[in-house]
């Protein structure tokens, strides 16, 4: 995944730089979405609606920062997709898409991927995508206060929440060393 | 706190399942179909000054710009103070409008109308102001979202015939980076029939801190 990461920037800038960014950096993307968001088409739905907001201002992004930029607009407009998705559960009697269940994506039977799509999905919005990030992108604290505009120590506070909520959960805690409690 | 063979189980856990997603076809047309589309709409002034973006649907077809409605005077420039809200408090905006904010961004009640949101950021933008117009009975409420830290101490709304509107302001406890205003209906803010959709007369909107240095401004197209 890291050395997705940057990869095929040097054409930048123009159309042509940002046909080669997105081709390079599409497929992590669309992981690290499928992880904050545990539904395959969602996840690309939520790169999509993320690269052409990136697109639109792809002149103005400096080029070192792109990495960075992508990845915080990744995280917000999956903050902004939940509270949407909130506010539709609010208003209707119920919810067509929850009640059919997400249509599954290429290999989701993967039993270690669908133990932990199912522990995430009991974290807070924050508390997963600060696990993503950790675990996935693989961030220290302080990039992860960075994306999420927030201190170090509530960074460490929602890891801290997330693991025991994954360390609790009955199927995704025999992933874990049993003797790794705290 | 973890231990390091935890944090390894969990890279491999999180690294396995993200390994087994096979992404389509990077759709490449549609994504920049959709990136020019956000440029234009962003050209025409629907959001400005440093990109924060409008959310809600119902002004997405509306842009700031025109002249004011015939006969209505300037108003006077009475300020009013900021408004520090809890989590949800509910601010009465008249004519049954009910304004609150979350962490997550503002909300507007338009009686008879789903619920509207406007999230606080849009992207990375770290910041902005964005307007957002509503008809109501007695014309449009007009509010915004602005973004930059600092405490406001007032948010200035300028008409193109000059008139400088002061909003009623609403920010969370503390330096939350963002906050909310809103034109008081019983200003002279409108939206006269224009070109295609429709004009607000607005032509500036400044957001300044307590000391009255600014934190963020926004000009619009005349």
């Amino acid at each position: 995944m890291t050395q997705e990461r940057g990869a095929d920037r040097t054409e930048r800038p123009g159309p042509a730089g940002f046909a080669a960014f997105a081709a390079a950096a599409w497929p992590r993307l669309v992981r690290t979405a499928h992880l904050l968001t545990g539904d395959f088409h969602e996840a690309e739905d939520l790169v999509q609606t993320t690269l052409a907001k990136v697109y639109s201002r792809w002149q103005r992004i400096p080029h070192d920062e792109v990495d960075r930029y992508v990845r915080t607009a990744l995280v917000n407009n999956n903050r902004s997709r939940v509270r949407k998705k909130r506010v539709t559960q609010l208003l209707l009697p119920f919810l067509p898409e929850q009640a059919a269940g997400g249509r599954p994506g290429p290999d989701e039977a993967v039993e270690q991927r669908a133990v932990l799509t199912e522990a995430l999905s009991g974290l807070s919005v924050r508390q997963r995508t600060v696990l993503v990030l950790r675990f996935y992108e693989d961030l220290n604290e302080q990039e992860i206060a960075a994306v999420l505009n927030c201190s170090v120590g509530t960074v460490k506070t929602h890891t801290r929440r997330a693991l025991a909520a994954l360390r609790g959960h009955p199927s995704f805690a025999r992933t874990l060393a049993p003797e790794s409690s705290t | 706190m973890t231990f390091e063979p935890e944090n390894e189980q969990l890279r491999a856990a999180f690294t396995e399942a993200a390994g087994g997603v096979r992404p389509s076809p990077v759709p490449l047309a549609a994504i920049e179909r959709r990136g020019r589309a956000r440029r234009r709409r962003k050209g025409v002034g629907l959001a400005l000054a440093g990109g924060l973006l409008a959310a809600s649907s119902a002004v997405t077809a509306l842009h700031v710009a025109g002249s004011p409605a015939p006969g209505r005077p300037p108003a006077a420039a009475v300020a009013v103070p900021p408004l520090t809200v809890a989590l949800g408090q509910q601010v009465a905006a008249g004519y049954g409008l009910v304004v609150w904010l979350t962490a997550d961004g503002k909300y507007v009640q338009v009686p008879g109308r789903d619920v509207e949101f406007t999230p606080k950021v849009d992207g990375a933008q770290t910041s902005g102001v964005n307007l957002q117009a509503y008809p109501v009975s007695h014309g449009w409420f007009v509010s915004g979202v602005f973004l930059g830290h600092g405490r406001a101490g007032r948010v200035e709304i300028t008409t193109v015939d000059g008139a400088v509107l002061h909003t009623r302001v609403l920010q969370l406890p503390g330096d939350p980076g963002w906050g909310a205003f809103f034109v008081p209906l019983s200003l002279p803010l409108t939206a006269v029939p224009g070109t295609s959709p429709f004009h607000i007369a607005v032509t500036k909107v400044a957001v300044y801190d307590t000391k009255g240095h600014p934190i963020t401004t926004s000009t619009f197209p005349g």
